[in-house]
């Protein structure tokens, strides 16, 4: 079964076009950041059990420092900030549940202490490919984030296995986190 | 109240740059490409130079105002329609000439991409703003004097300003500002700023007289002017701002850097100082040249504070750093050179000059063609960016009273675009 959540669509990225508004549009590639090791991980193999066998939440990226623009907040008034993930959900085999959660926090909180920006809940079909893709927009935690110096991000998943069948086993690959901040310059 | 301080401000600034001989605000003289005419220049030795019998005062018209004053700019930074362009282009093109093309508003979106390995920025409009090598500006005023005149000699007593700021980018940021270039690993990108003002008020003793005369202009005429200038305030300061990337550029945070040092002096701390003006014009059947110098040598003494001003990259603050008190320290105003000519070939008056000032050079060329109550009028010049100029217009006489009007253009501006102006004036024949 293929389960896309879209929290917001992409009407905010067709803003970022732009027809010249003296705007300050700001692009972070954040996965970027993060260490290619990282961005993909295999789980299972998870046995069937009644009621599914739950791994709990297994850090992807655990606390990775995010460096941003200094003094963007001092330059512009942030009018909009607009996170965008993808990821690929790779099901070798069995069935099951994914939820992948997104944590972000600021220079001096850890990102898991606090809650997800995004959660993002999947079903898992044997020998299936699913392609996750969201966008979170206008959430005034995120953009104050995205306006200091520097951000910490952690990246989790939680699988639940079959019910019955085979194991469930799979890899999970990040594939994007993008940040755009909008912003309206206070110098001209 | 915005009106009367645009107004205000207005007459100040146009006044300045009159003196300072970067805008021209005669519609004679901008018809005929800001061209320096005799007295109208800073030669001390015109002083000494009678009129010519067709010379008429004129009064040049403030027709930019009305262009202002029914849309001015908003200088309230916290309303939408506040521009910091619009306003700095008040500053460089004081609006007392209307603008028939102007620069397009710069209004695009400033565009950054961050990875952990890239930076790019595209400034959209705001590229143009930084030029190829250091954006200069700068001036002496020296006067009006306030004072009066007894045969060749002269007292009086004049304000003295002087301002000049110079600023530079590093190649690696001035290519990523301004051609879009992305940001690399391991690389200084620094901006660069060096400005000084200061101001005195001073007393003038002068003679301009001429050594050799025949006919009724006909001769060599030279001037001179002695300034004991008394130092009011001084400021300058020596600043970079800027930044160092590491292998990565965003692996930790990139810390911007300010570090500046400054000296400033006060009414209390500014001594006393002296300049000269020398002058020379020699007139002979209807060839006019004129060399002027002025401020050879001026300095002013001061006791001056010495500081270092940088920040705190984990606060953001700025620290100031008092190094020295009651320094001693000597200033010196730099010289400007104007070097005119203009010759009379029938009904035609061809003039041209080159003025060497403060941070720049500029020369002009210009004719002037009377055809009975007509005057038809064209000239060119290259100005402080560097630019080709040219500009044209007419007068008309009607009795004592005649109309000028000239169109020419110009690169005032923040982006040093093309633009062009309407110059009016009216001028009072004897």
């Amino acid at each position: 079964m293929r389960m896309r959540r879209t929290l917001l669509l992409t009407a905010a990225a067709v803003m970022l076009a732009g027809c010249g508004d003296r705007r300050l549009v700001l692009k972070v590639d954040v996965l970027s950041f993060m260490d290619p090791a990282s961005r993909q991980a295999d789980f299972g193999p998870i046995p069937t059990f009644p009621g599914g066998l739950w791994t709990g939440e297994i850090p992807l990226i655990d606390d990775q420092h995010v460096s941003m623009l200094q003094g963007l907040n001092d330059a512009a008034d942030i009018q909009s900030v607009t996170l965008s993930f993808g990821a690929l959900v790779i099901d070798f085999d069995g069935s099951g549940q994914d939820t992948v959660r997104i944590y972000m926090s600021d220079e001096q909180t850890a990102p898991r202490t606090t809650a997800p920006v995004l959660a993002l809940g999947m079903t898992l079909s044997p020998g299936q490919t699913d392609t996750l893709r969201a966008v979170l927009g206008d959430d005034p935690r995120v953009a104050s984030l995205f306006a200091s110096k520097q951000m910490r991000v952690s990246v989790t998943t939680a699988v639940r296995g079959p019910l019955l069948g085979n194991s469930l086993s799979g890899r999970f690959k990040l594939t994007g986190i993008d940040g755009v901040v909008i912003a309206k310059s206070k110098g001209y | 109240m915005k009106s009367i301080a645009i107004v205000l401000l207005t007459g100040a600034l146009a006044f300045m740059a009159a003196r300072a001989e970067a805008q021209t605000f005669s519609a004679r003289r901008l018809g005929m490409g800001g061209v320096v005419l005799g007295a109208s220049g800073a030669n001390v030795a015109y002083r000494a130079v009678p009129p010519e019998t067709s010379n008429e005062r004129s009064l040049s018209l403030p027709i930019g105002l009305i262009q202002v004053l029914s849309n001015p700019p908003e200088f309230d930074s916290s309303k939408p329609d506040f521009n910091a362009y619009e306003i700095a282009n008040l500053l460089y093109n004081v609006p007392w000439n209307l603008q028939i093309v102007e620069p397009d508003p710069v209004s695009s979106d400033v565009n950054i991409a961050i990875s952990q390995s890239s930076l790019s920025v595209d400034l959209g409009d705001v590229k143009k703003v930084f030029p190829s090598d250091h954006s200069r500006i700068g001036a002496v005023v020296n006067g009006p004097s306030l004072g009066f005149g007894i045969k060749s000699v002269f007292v009086g007593l004049i304000p003295v300003v002087e301002y000049d700021n110079d600023i530079s980018l590093n190649a690696a940021l001035h290519d990523a500002l301004a051609d879009a270039q992305p940001f690399v690993p391991n690389t200084e990108y620094a901006l660069f700023d060096k400005g000084r003002a200061q101001t005195a008020a001073g007393a003038e003793l002068g003679a301009a007289l001429p050594l050799m005369r025949s006919g009724d202009r006909d001769g060599f005429y030279v001037g001179s002017r002695v300034k004991v200038l008394r130092g009011l305030a001084y400021a300058d300061a020596d600043s970079k701002l800027g930044f160092v990337t590491g292998d990565t550029l965003f692996t930790n945070p990139v810390d911007v850097n300010f570090i500046g040092t400054t000296r400033s002096a006060g009414p209390n701390d500014g001594g006393w100082g002296a300049g000269l003006d020398l002058g020379a014009v020699w007139i002979t059947s209807g060839l006019e040249l004129g060399l002027g110098v002025n401020d050879i040598a001026t300095q002013i003494d001061w006791k001056v504070r010495e500081s270092a001003i940088y920040n705190d990259p984990a606060t953001g603050k700025y620290s100031e750093h008092v190094l020295a008190e009651q320094v001693d320290y000597k200033s010196r105003i730099p010289a400007v050179v104007t070097a005119n000519a203009a010759v009379h070939l029938g009904r035609t008056l061809l003039a041209g000059d080159v003025v060497s000032g403060v941070n720049n050079t500029q020369s002009h060329l210009g004719a002037e063609l009377w055809t009975g109550p007509v005057a038809l009028r064209a000239g060119g010049s290259i100005d402080a960016n560097r630019l080709v100029q040219g500009s044209c217009g007419a007068g008309w006489r009607f009795g004592r009273l005649g109309l000028d009007l000239a169109l020419s253009s110009h690169s005032r501006n923040l982006t040093r675009e093309r633009a062009l102006e309407l110059g009016a004036g009216l001028s009072f024949y004897r």
